[in-house]
């Protein structure tokens, strides 16, 4: 398949396959099914792995983040660690006092807004570039996915609410979130390790009776056959 | 199935799925839910394992996961063969192909057998004496013994085994699920806690199967199990092992399948007491058993222990064991009760009525072998100073012996969370006499064997562990007190003229044994146990660590307090190789190019937690000539190597500049923006710690680059030095959100300029230059570097965006070739640039690596400075130089870290050799000694221990004026 776009996941190459059906967005092809939808939506809800790194990112840092955010009329969380989301549907999770960080719907444009504010710069704000790799992992085995990789009770973990911990070896970002109706913990990691991350998560995925499904399954709305 | 019983009440086997097995080479059935043990003895068959020093005969002894005599190898396992599998617990399956370990011959024809007739020559210790001198025979010694005394063989042949390996969490965790752990989980539940009970029978009920089993006891354990049922907070686990408690009690769980570390947040030990051996003559002939071991063969497996038994007893349990077994036609044709009175009378009178005769006062003197089994035994009465009157004796024909002396606690975790026990005399057991927060017990193991007692004791502990999370009230009543005659008899070990009375049975380790190793000097328990190994086999004394307190306590003349007892440490049961390894988490980093370098021929090696192309192969070349190959390109027009690993930190905010002058050893605030500089990092001591190029690329804002295997420890320093200075910084680490490529190569200007609107001009874009420009479309910062000595330019972009800017440049011209991790190190060796870590050590200082020219010495500050200043007031012991071979043939040339002698004295070592260059020599760094740092000047340098003659040469190598890079 030909792929003109410039930016690409980490894992591409993972998940790449001639019948993959894709959504070009954001100057980057985002895997909406890698095999049949109807399927793809009955295994996300036992147990799923979606990439969704190409969604733009961005970091936002300094003594004055906060109060920039607000600015730019940007639902800003009170707590660190909490979660808001812009009208949009991207997120803005905010991981320390100075410290906030982006991700982009796919069907937003938050991110490439903010990133153009920020191309003159503003005092007490810093930009940080930020190419994490996003997997989702879906529907009701995804907890035993973490028990076998990760030191954190999810049981105890709150919608929304950011946890930061090591899976399987790597430092991560989870958010246990609904998307739709399925249950889903968003994880996000430095690229480097995506591609070790994904191959053990797969591993352990299809272990439990999962596998590796397209961002059709927790987005339907970009799919063609919704 | 010769022995095996009519169907039982709760017994664990499904009769309708016959199970086929091999044993031995010999083909036996069993039933679903049999262990090997339970279906050999079933079948007849006496001797199912020799033991690990003399290879007596074994057969069952306590079929509870103790009897380590009887370990067995499956190799028809589908991976790997598996060994030192327990005969007494592990379940049959059709096809296994079992042997058993540590034979030579087979089980019933074992040749090393032979030790035996040996044994006055291998007393306690022996090997300690025998094998240390001539030290080069220790190696035979070793693999002899090695042979003759052992476990399995591990297969190196079979494939790795990949288990889980799962985190799990709990409000309460009970061990043991017999009543009283499953009353005290009931407790828990029901005030609320998330209680999770384990055990490792594969069955709930505990003592409840097998001890007494009838109606009322089958009743009860039905109760239990409808209440745990009927609440979902309650998890039970059987088949599942406690291996160790840990710190915040965090406790490994070990099933078949995986390695669960769990974290409770209150732990409750049930898990009841380990029935005692006596000891006596050939206490260790198969038909020899605990009496629990023969009602677990009765009530668990329907399986008939013996014909005729005789029941040795120093505690009621005992007649509650010959009536089970008279109850299932077993003629019991005695008891030998050690206590002189004491009975419970109604236990007595139900003996008494079913004709088993009752000898009071009496033990076991000695067993007698059969043909391979106990086929009769020898009672005496005891006197009154506990020692057998062999005057008074009396010769019993039986087939089996059943044991029940006494009892241990299962209080292995108690001690590894920090209990500490005391012991208790008028139960003759070790109780828990400390309280550790978050920890209960209950049961057996605090000394309550009463069964209405260890339930209410359980649910006294199930509360008090609700009432530790703050769920309920506390109780306030404590375990109850035991009434009747004691469970343990104090002394149930009697000496023997011969030696074949077996303290511990995994170690072969007799009574005489002890006395021995006691003459010699080791009187304390600790001490003891390591020189005669007691408690050191494969079941951690379970069955023997008791009676070797107690014989301890009496040959010291002390009592047990006094002499104490050995430390419990995890694991207290083994633990599967495959389950420990668990499944392997050794995450490496990829970077954005890593699939391009793989598609065209990237050799890759392991660099740090990087994946990195060391060479790229090429059709006809071998790995030097691909690697001088790059190279030389390089030199002679344009080469590519993917830069991604680098360390990528962003410096930010109005200290900025100041931050950096003190990270840094040279200097920063008049540092212009959109240029890049050198920057040298010492720890306080002035030793390197990192080095890189660090751009200004604003006022407030450095983009800094660092080694990539420093470079995340680099930024937590940077980080713990901005708290502790109080700076206005702000730092970024974005080295894995960045790709990076470097382009050098005397072409490699005007291959970058038709991909790049930035003019590249030596003049606009003149040596240690930075841009934000655009690459390809993609917005990228631009460095002009000279690490390799070529002209050269950095391309830093987003991860996401690498791999396509990477392929634009490679499609810009026909001439740009990758070059690997190996050809860029060639490269800067020719240039005399260190790298850090591979050129310095752990003591290296900027002027031993020729490094002086980087030192701001007038800055106010810098990390290092001080220690810096103090040196200098000490002459240099070494200094980094180049090396030339002149007249070395290739073959013995040396290697890095080969050392640079002085006579008999190390002068220095080589930190960095190529031996094909550019340069058509070999040359190398190496410290020397400062007396040695001119050039010309001689040094010998060993290699594979020969000398070789260097010439220490002037650096760098290649293009001293630096000609070439700043073109």
């Amino acid at each position: 398949m030909a792929d003109a776009s410039t930016r690409r996941s980490p894992i591409r190459r993972q998940v790449e396959a001639d019948h993959t059906h894709v959504l070009g967005a954001a100057d980057a092809v985002l895997v909406l099914h890698l095999s049949d939808a109807s399927a793809e939506r009955d295994a996300a809800r036992t147990l799923g792995l979606i990439d969704l790194s190409v969604l733009p990112k961005l970091g936002i840092k300094g003594p004055s983040a906060e109060a920039w955010l607000g600015e730019q009329s940007a639902p800003v969380p009170t707590d660190i660690y909490d979660v808001t989301s812009f009208d949009d549907g991207s997120c803005l999770v905010r991981l320390g006092d100075d410290e906030f960080f982006i991700e982009q719907h796919p069907a937003g444009s938050r991110v490439g807004g903010l990133t153009s504010l920020l191309s003159s710069p503003v005092s007490g704000v810093y930009p940080v570039w930020r190419e994490d790799a996003t997997f989702v992992l879906t529907g009701a085995s995804a907890g035993e996915v973490l028990a076998q990789t990760c030191g954190v009770d999810m049981d105890q973990a709150v919608l929304e609410r950011l946890i930061m911990t090591r899976v399987a070896g790597v430092s991560c970002s989870i958010l246990p979130q609904m998307l739709g109706e399925l249950s889903c913990y968003r994880l996000w990691l430095d690229p480097s390790f995506a591609a070790s991350m994904w191959e053990t998560l797969t591993e352990i995925v299809v272990e439990l009776g999962g596998c590796a499904v397209g961002a059709g399954c927790v987005y339907p709305e970009l799919s063609a056959d919704s | 199935m010769t022995d095996r019983l009519p169907p039982q009440p709760g017994e664990w086997i499904e009769r309708q799925r016959t199970v086929r097995f091999r044993f031995e080479g010999r083909e036996y059935t069993g039933y679903a839910g049999d262990t090997l043990s339970s279906a050999l003895w079933a079948a007849g068959v006496r001797v199912l394992g020799r033991s690990f020093k003399y290879h007596r005969p074994r057969g069952v002894y306590s079929m509870a996961n103790h009897d380590v005599a009887v370990m067995v190898e499956d190799a028809m396992h589908v991976k790997a063969r598996r060994t030192n599998l327990r005969g007494d617990v592990l379940k049959i399956e059709d096809g296994m192909d079992l042997v058993a370990c540590n034979t030579k011959g087979g089980v019933d024809k074992d040749r090393w057998r032979i030790t035996e007739k040996f044994k006055a020559f291998m007393p306690v210790g022996f090997y300690y004496k025998a094998f240390y001198s001539p030290r080069a025979l220790f190696p035979i010694h070793e693999r002899m013994m090695r042979k003759i005394a052992g476990l399995g063989t591990m297969d190196r042949a079979g494939e790795a085994e990949s288990t889980p390996k799962r985190y799990d969490f709990c409000d309460v965790l009970v061990v043991g699920a017999g009543p009283s752990g499953l009353s005290a989980a009931i407790a828990a539940a029901e005030a609320g806690a998330k209680v999770l009970v384990v055990d490792d029978q594969p069955h709930i009920g505990g003592s409840l199967s097998y001890q007494g089993a009838g109606d009322r006891t089958r009743q009860f354990l039905a109760d239990l199990a409808q209440r745990c049922d009927a609440l979902s907070n309650l998890e039970i686990r059987t088949s599942t092992e406690v291996s160790g408690c840990y710190g915040d009690l965090w406790v490994s769980l070990v099933d078949s399948q995986k390695l669960t570390k769990l974290r409770a947040r209150t732990l409750i030990v049930a898990a009841g007491a380990y029935e005692q051996p006596a000891v006596f003559h050939n206490n260790d002939l198969p038909g020899v058993m605990l009496a629990t071991a023969a009602q677990r063969l009765v009530h668990q497996f329907a399986v008939k222990p013996c014909r005729r038994a005789v029941v040795v007893a120093a505690n009621d349990t005992g007649y509650q064991a010959a009536l089970d077994l008279h109850h299932v036609g077993v003629e019991v044709a005695a008891i030998a009760d050690m206590r002189a009175d004491g009975q419970d009378a109604a236990l007595q009178k139900s003996v008494l009525d079913a004709g088993i005769a009752i000898h009071q006062g009496h033990v076991i003197y000695e067993a007698h072998r059969g043909d391979v089994a106990v086929d009769s035994v020898t009672l005496c009465a005891l006197g009154r100073d506990g020692v057998p009157d062999t005057a008074r004796s009396v010769s019993v024909d039986c087939d089996g012996v059943m044991l029940s002396v006494g009892w241990m606690p299962t209080n292995g975790l108690l001690h590894q969370a920090g209990v500490r026990f005391g012991y208790d005399d008028g139960i003759e057991q070790i109780v828990p006499n400390t309280i550790v927060a978050g920890v209960f017990a209950a049961g057996r193991v605090v000394g309550v064997f009463d069964l209405a007692s260890r339930m209410a004791d359980g649910q006294r502990a199930g509360r008090a562990a609700a009432a530790h999370l703050g769920l309920c009230e506390a109780p306030g009543d404590r375990s109850p007190s035991h009434a009747g005659s004691s469970p343990s008899h104090p002394y149930p070990i009697l000496k023997h003229p011969h030696k074949q009375n077996f303290v511990d049975f995994d170690e072969d380790v007799h009574l005489s044994d002890f006395h021995n190793a006691h003459q010699e000097g080791y009187d304390n328990i600790e001490l003891l146990k390591r020189y005669t190994t007691v408690g050191m086999g494969a079941s951690q004394g379970k069955l023997s660590n008791m009676n070797a307190v107690r014989i301890l306590a009496r040959l010291n003349e002390k009592t047990i307090p006094e002499t104490g007892t050995t430390t419990s440490r995890p694991f207290q049961h083994p633990v599967p190789f495959s389950h420990l390894a668990g499944r392997r988490f050794h995450p490496m980093r990829h970077t954005p190019m890593h699939d391009w370098h793989r598609d065209n021929g990237g050799h890759m090696m392991f660099a740090g937690t990087w994946y990195r192309p060391e060479y790229y192969m090429r059709d006809g070349i071998d790995r030097a000539q691909a690697i001088v190959g790059e190279a030389t390109h390089v030199r002679s027009a344009v080469g590519m190597i993917d830069v991604s690993t680098l360390g990528k930190l962003e410096v930010c905010g109005p200290d900025a500049a100041a931050f950096l002058e003190r990270i840094y050893t040279g200097r920063f605030a008049q540092h212009a923006v959109g240029r890049c500089r050198y920057g040298l990092a010492c720890d306080e001591s002035g030793v390197i710690i990192e080095d890189g190029i660090i751009a200004r690329t604003a006022d407030d804002h450095f983009y800094v680059t660092a080694t990539s295997s420093g470079a995340a420890a680099f930024y937590r320093e940077m980080q713990r030095f901005a708290m502790i200075w109080g700076m206005n910084v702000t730092l970024i680490n974005v080295t894995g959100h960045l790709g990076a490529m470097s382009l050098a190569g005397p072409d490699s200007r005007r291959v970058l300029q038709t991909l790049t609107g930035a003019d590249l001009s030596a003049e606009a874009f003149e040596y240690l230059k930075f841009e934000t420009a655009e690459v390809a479309g993609v917005r990228a910062r631009l460095m002009r570097v000279g690490f390799v000595g070529e002209l050269g330019y950095e391309i830093h972009v987003p991860a996401s965006q690498a791999l396509y800017v990477w392929n634009k440049v490679m499609e810009a011209d026909a001439t740009v070739r990758p070059f690997g991790v190996e050809a860029q190190r060639l490269l800067r060796l020719e240039k005399g640039h260190i790298i850090v870590s591979q050129d310095t050590d752990a003591l290296t200082t900027p002027a031993e690596a020729s490094l002086g020219w980087a030192l701001g010495k007038d800055k106010p500050y810098f990390i290092g400075q001080r220690s810096l200043r103090v040196l200098d007031q000490h002459p240099q012991s070494r200094r980094l130089v180049g090396l030339t071979f002149p007249d070395v043939p290739a073959r013995r040339l040396p290697l890095e870290n080969h050392l640079i002698l002085e006579g008999d004295e190390i002068a220095g070592r080589i930190t960095s050799v190529a031996h094909r260059t550019t340069l058509d020599q070999p040359i190398a760094l190496a410290y020397v000694p400062p007396q040695r740092t001119e050039p010309g000047t001689k040094v010998q340098v060993r290699v594979n221990g020969r000398m070789i003659e260097a010439v220490v040469t002037s650096l760098p190598f290649f293009d001293p004026e630096a000609e070439r890079q700043k073109v």
